[in-house]
This record gives C-alpha cells, sequence and structure tokens, in this order.
C-alpha cells in the first residue's frame, strides 16, 4: 500500500493520465463479443476437431491476450514484465513438448482401426506402459 | 498516446518537445510491489503449465477406446464391437413395466434398472449384438416406452455437446465466462476510478467485483453438485451415473484443473474483501491505491486462466 509513495508527483499524473483513461468499455465489448463466437464456432464446427482446435484457441490466445494488455497493463508497462513473463511461458512450452512423445507418441497400431489398442485401467497399468515409470520392467 | 499531465493548458502548434510521442521510458513506474505480484503471477504461470501440460499430454495419450457411447470409460472393449445401445428417451406412462423389462435382463446389476431409468432421456443399456438390442428395444417400446438402438461408437476422449460420453453444461459455463470477463472490467473501473480520486466510485466497483467474483464461484459450486450427486449420467459417462473424480481421466483431470482454479478465485474473493472494507474506511487515494493494483493484476490472471481452462476443457 505504501509503494506509490516513492512516485514523484509527475510520474503518479502521468500513470493516471495514462492507465485511468484507456478504452476498457470497448475492451469488454470484444471480450463479451469473442466469447459468444467462440460458442457459437464450438457448437457448429463440433465434428472438425482440427478446425476446432485453430480456430478456438487463436480465439482462447487473442482474448487472453486483450486481458493482459489492457486489464493487466501491459500496453503501459516497462520491458521489465516480459524479462518475468516470458521466460515462464517458454519453460511452459518446452514442458509440454517434452513429454508429448512419453505418452502421445507411443507406437502406431499396425493393424489399424480394427483392433482396439486395450484401455488403461489403473495407475499401476499406466505405469506398465510407461517404461520410464515401471518399477517391474523386464530387464 | 503519453501527454503531459498540463496537457490542458495546451502546447503551442510546432514547440518542440511539449507533445512527445510515446517512447518506453514513459512506461509506468516499476514498484517493488508491482515486481513482487509480476514474479508471483510467473510462478503461477509454471503452477497452471502443470495441470494444463498434463491434460494436453494425458489427453494425446489417452487411446481410442477410452470412452464410448455405451460402455463405461476404461471398459475393455475387445469382443464389444458388434454391441449395440438402447437408449431410453422417454419411459412413458407406466414406469413400473418399464423397470420389470430392465429387471429381466437375467446378467444386470439389481440397480442397474433404477440407474438407467435416471439418466433418461440419455439412459443406455448396452447389448452385446444386434439382435438382443433390438428384442429388448422392442419389449421396452411394448410396454410403452421411447427407444433407439445405437452401435457402438468409441472416442480418444469425451467429445464435448455429446450426452452419451460428456456430461458438462456447456450453456451454464459460457455464460459463467462472461460473469468472471465482467468481474475483471468492473476491477479495472474501481482502479481507474481511484486513479482519478473518486472513492465511492472505486468502492463500488470493487463491492460489484466481489459480487460477480462469488456469483461465478457459486456457479461453479452448482455445477459440481449436479455432476458428482444431482444429475444421473448415462453409462458412457461413469459407471455409478455420477460425474465424480474417480470415475475416469477426463473426469480427474477436469476436476484437478477446475478446483484448482476455482480455489485461485476463492483466494481473489477473500483478498478482494479485505481491499474492498480497506476501502470503504478510506484507505486509498489518488495517490495510494497500490493494494487495489496488486490485487487487481491477480484477479485478471486469474480471469485469463479461465478463459484458457474454459475453451480447452469445455469446448475442445
Amino acid at each position: 500500500m505504501t509503494d506509490t509513495r516513492v512516485l514523484s508527483p509527475s510520474e503518479v499524473a502521468e500513470e493516471h493520465q495514462q492507465e485511468a483513461h484507456a478504452p476498457y468499455l470497448m475492451v469488454w465489448l470484444w471480450l463479451a463479443g469473442l466469447t459468444g463466437i467462440e460458442y457459437v464456432y464450438a457448437a457448429g464446427l463440433k465434428d472438425f476437431f482440427l478446425i476446432l482446435l485453430g480456430g478456438l484457441l487463436a480465439l482462447a490466445a487473442i482474448k487472453a491476450a486483450l486481458v493482459a494488455w489492457y486489464f493487466m497493463h501491459l500496453k503501459f508497462e516497462g520491458k521489465w514484465v516480459y524479462l518475468l513473463i516470458l521466460p515462464a511461458l517458454f519453460l511452459a512450452v518446452v514442458l509440454v513438448l517434452a513429454l508429448i512423445p512419453d505418452l502421445a507418441m507411443q507406437p502406431a497400431d499396425p493393424e489399424g482401426d480394427h483392433v482396439r489398442v486395450e484401455p488403461v485401467r489403473s495407475d499401476v497399468e499406466m505405469a506398465r506402459r510407461i517404461p520410464m515409470l515401471a518399477t517391474d520392467r523386464p530387464a | 498516446m503519453a501527454l503531459a499531465p498540463t496537457d490542458a493548458v495546451g502546447p503551442k502548434p510546432g514547440s518542440a518537445g511539449v507533445r512527445h510521442a510515446p517512447v518506453p521510458s514513459h512506461s509506468a513506474p516499476v514498484t517493488p510491489g508491482k515486481v513482487a505480484i509480476w514474479l508471483f503471477l510467473a510462478t503461477e504461470v509454471m503452477f497452471f503449465t502443470g495441470l494444463i501440460g498434463s491434460y494436453i499430454v494425458l489427453r494425446a495419450g489417452s487411446p481410442r477406446g477410452a470412452y464410448s457411447n455405451l460402455y463405461p470409460p476404461n471398459t475393455p472393449l475387445r469382443g464389444l464391437e458388434n454391441s449395440r445401445g438402447v437408449v431410453l428417451r422417454s419411459i412413458g406412462p407406466d414406469r413400473s413395466k418399464i423397470e420389470e423389462v430392465l429387471r429381466s435382463l437375467g446378467d444386470r446389476k439389481p440397480d442397474e434398472a433404477e440407474q438407467v431409468i435416471a439418466a433418461v432421456p440419455h439412459g443406455v443399456v448396452p447389448a452385446r449384438s444386434a439382435e438382443r438390442a433390438e428384442a429388448l428395444a422392442s419389449a421396452l417400446r411394448s410396454a410403452g416406452a421411447v427407444v433407439e438402438v445405437e452401435p457402438l461408437k468409441t472416442f480418444e476422449w469425451p467429445k464435448p455437446y455429446d450426452d452419451a460420453v460428456n456430461p458438462l453444461a456447456i450453456n451454464l459455463t459460457a455464460a459463467n465466462t462472461f460473469v468472471l470477463i465482467c468481474s475483471s472490467v468492473t476491477m479495472v473501473l474501481a482502479l481507474s476510478a481511484i486513479q482519478r480520486g473518486n472513492r465511492a466510485k472505486c468502492t463500488l466497483f470493487l463491492l460489484a467485483t466481489v459480487v460477480i467474483g462469488s456469483i461465478f464461484l457459486s456457479v461453479q459450486v452448482f455445477e459440481y453438485r449436479q455432476l458428482m450427486f444431482e444429475h444421473h449420467y448415462p453409462s458412457g459417462i461413469s459407471a455409478n451415473g455420477h460425474f465424480v473424480p474417480s470415475c475416469s481421466l477426463f473426469a480427474s483431470c477436469f476436476f484437478t484443473m477446475t478446483g484448482l482454479h476455482g480455489l485461485h478465485v476463492t483466494a481473489g474473493v477473500l483478498a478482494l474483501s479485505v481491499v474492498l472494507i480497506a476501502s470503504i474506511f478510506g484507505a486509498f487515494s489518488a495517490s495510494n491505491y497500490a493494494a487495489i493494483e496488486l490485487t487487481g493484476l491477480y484477479w485478471h490472471f486469474v480471469d485469463l486462466v479461465w478463459i484458457i481452462l474454459f475453451t480447452i476443457v469445455y469446448l475442445l
């Protein structure tokens, strides 16, 4: 609560000029509109997964960016914020990409769709399927 | 565009250096509190990455056949490929007759008839062959029920809007997403008001934020109650008719992610309540509003995470 006391009056005045007059209601309309578009898009294209995935992720990214840029005042902040946020976002992507091969890229089923892969029924079975997690792995 | 505070007096056209273009040196001042909250939010990014990343990876690794429209999640489907499901859409005028027909199926558990009837209009009775399904369907029809016969459909992950495998109420949650976005707007308007020195308006917007945030939480609690206790779902969603964390990988992912997000919202509402009380007692002014700004940053982050969660958990 005492943070702003280190600011000079002109700095405070400048911050007010910039932040207090940002187009918040316009951003709200955009967010509401994009949520509506997302809803209709998801209902209309529910059978086309890749189109659904691409479109919805793009819409969610735009909405998230609007919230961060205007509401979280990234628009007004210096470069130091990005020094905190970008490494975290980079590591977030690395974490997911590094884990994908272990679970999602299992060997293809040689006989196609007709033979179903046995579903995983328990954590123990899951561990057996993923060699990294297995404790009883054959030598 | 950055204007000098004395702009109302009006710089003369051409007077150099008075009206300046926005340059990096005019970004908002850096305060210790702001650095601290952004650092905290960076750790929160990693926290939610742990959750969302696990969800993406587990979902991508979920095999076809893990979910089906007829059998509970993770039922081994080998040998059941020719199954048909009798879907009970309406039980008609005489419930006891329908119960009798369902109980007459020899190989069922005793309470299965009640479960199937409770899940109407999506009450599913799996049958191992087309003949058995048709026999059951015609018995149910002659007892007055409206039924359909469906072939086995398998999924890697419960498909949105498919009532046979996915219980999530998208309409309700889409509305709730809008509610949370509105609370973010009232939050930023509260900050804007105090920056202009308007304490009363700031307090009102803070109150609105607390109320709207609480509405979001209440709707989520209502949704959890429906999913876990009140509503009865067909066999493709849960073996016992209720959507609880233990019934499938999808369910445990759903409850982990939305539950931990809900805890964040709860923490935000509590923090905002403290700020609201401070505001009522006149703690803030046009030169002292850091608590509102920092709580607001956290609140917007929680809203931002929900925007992503709603998309990937409910709509995809």
